[in-house]
């Protein structure tokens, strides 16, 4: 077993290729394709909506306005900003923003209870690990971040504010506010762009 | 606004956390006409980091009638900025059946001649053909049967909470992992991309550390690439493994590797 240690390589470089090309069809139409992407990614498009907007309801709204732009814009994919998955994600994300802000419902942020609701249907188990995987990475990588800089990130991802609202919100600093996002995203990235097992 | 002003704000633009005019600001320096410093490689890095961090959400499944409402929504709205191709001109539609149809034609004239041809030879081998077919399908349904009881089991020991993840990697674009269970003396590997095994086998290895590999059975990938396969428990009564294993060996595997790791997961010792 010779040169064990030497075939390390990184995890999480997702073939893209595939991607596009299911892209590719929904792009001509394929809803076949749609619903292919929509199985993969629905859930975790659904569970960002439901933490971000605490209802079901409006999270379900969200999902269809997701997956309508995803049908509508789908050209404008780009794979050098992430997975068709997280692409699909980030829609999500700026559509419960939204819509949180829509309804001026900052107060209104509840503790959803995805335990209730919380399965992966029947999807192939090498897809479950592989997103298991990819969530203990991330939630490895988020554990390694100091307090102060993971709770900054929280808030302007799951809340939507903006660094003077979270300034406002924490009592810090503007320039305090900002310095922690960019150490928190910049050691996030470094995080998560290491080899698997590395640290 | 420099070039590594507008890196420090990427990270912030991608998060959406920006005001407005902030926003603006870095929008007009990415469309400047200048020889930028890696500016755009920084936004789609922030990008990309931002996107990953869905995963701090827990994956929620929707609705079952979430699907209909969607496919009932894109048939009522449609979508008018794509589909150009639903829109051609007739003439190179005309002509494409017309191609078409002259090539359905010479294909039915070829098609009865050959027909005539075979058909006594046909006749004599249909019996035998027929006993091939039915033990194929026989083989492909216990083949699927058997997937579908691994995909269940993989998928249960997915749920039990002290099940370990073991991220196998190696060979690009072959991947997978372990799910190693060691309270209850379980291990499945799940492994994608392997290229078809011709002339070769894939052989699974369990190895503690000190000790000599323990061969934990052969992998036979199907035609999607895909394998599962569980590990023996009697295999795992010595306690936690230290690495799993993904040898290349000749027809039916080999008592000992005698290739180097195609594909290897370091059990973490925590």
């Amino acid at each position: 077993m010779r040169q064990m240690g030497n075939l390390r390589s990184s995890l999480g470089q997702e073939a893209s290729g595939a991607d596009r090309r299911l892209l590719e069809r929904v792009i001509e139409g394929d809803s076949a394709a749609l619903r292919t992407i929509y199985d993969r990614c629905s859930p975790r498009a659904f569970g960002v909506s439901l933490r971000i907007l605490g209802a079901r309801p409006d999270a379900e709204e969200v999902l269809q306005e997701t997956f309508l732009e995803v049908w509508k814009r789908a050209r404008e994919y780009n794979p050098n900003r992430g997975s068709v998955e997280g692409w699909v994600v980030t829609i999500a994300r700026s559509r419960s923003i939204d819509r949180l802000r829509s309804r001026g419902a900052a107060a209104q942020l509840s503790a959803a209870d995805p335990s209730s609701s919380m399965s992966m249907g029947t999807p192939a188990p090498l897809e479950v690990a592989e997103r298991r995987q990819n969530s203990e990475r991330v939630a490895a990588a988020l554990k390694e971040l100091p307090p102060e800089q993971r709770r900054v990130l929280e808030l302007a991802y799951f809340e939507g504010l903006s660094q003077s609202e979270i300034a406002t919100r924490l009592g810090d600093p503007l320039g305090t506010v900002k310095t922690r996002v960019r150490l928190g995203m910049e050691k996030l990235a470094g995080l998560l762009a290491e080899p698997e097992g590395a640290r | 606004m420099r070039c590594s002003e507008f890196k420090e704000g990427a990270w912030a633009y991608a998060l959406g956390v920006l005001e407005p005019n902030e926003r603006a600001e870095l929008d007009r320096h990415l469309a400047e006409p200048i020889a930028h410093e890696g500016c755009r490689a920084e936004l789609d890095r922030a990008f990309r980091t931002t996107a990953a961090m869905g995963e701090m959400a827990p994956a929620v499944q929707p609705p079952a009638d979430a699907w209909g409402k969607i496919e009932a929504r894109i048939a009522r709205e449609g979508r008018a900025n794509v589909l150009p191709m639903r829109r051609r001109s007739w003439v190179p539609f005309a002509a494409a059946f017309a191609a078409a149809a002259a090539f359905v034609f010479v294909l039915a004239k070829a098609w009865t001649y050959r027909n005539a041809l075979i058909e006594k030879n046909e006749q004599l081998s249909r019996l035998s053909g027929v006993v091939a077919e039915r033990e194929a399908c026989r083989q492909e349904l216990e083949s699927m049967r058997q997937s579908s009881e691994l995909q269940r089991a993989a998928l249960a020991l997915l749920e039990l909470p002290e099940t370990r993840l073991v991220p196998m990697t190696g060979r690009q674009p072959s991947r997978g992992n372990a799910l190693l269970n060691i309270e209850q003396r379980k291990a499945m590997v799940l492994i994608t991309a392997l290229a078809p095994a011709v002339g070769k086998d894939y052989e699974l290895w369990v190895i503690r550390k000190g000790s000599a590999p323990v061969a934990a059975g052969i992998l036979k990938p199907g035609r999607d690439g895909k394998v599962i396969a569980e590990v023996k428990p009697e295999l795992l009564q010595a306690g936690r493994p230290d690495i799993f294993a993904v040898t290349v060996e000749p027809p039916g595997g080999s008592p000992a590797p005698t290739t180097d790791p195609f594909l290897i997961g370091e059990v973490n010792p925590g």
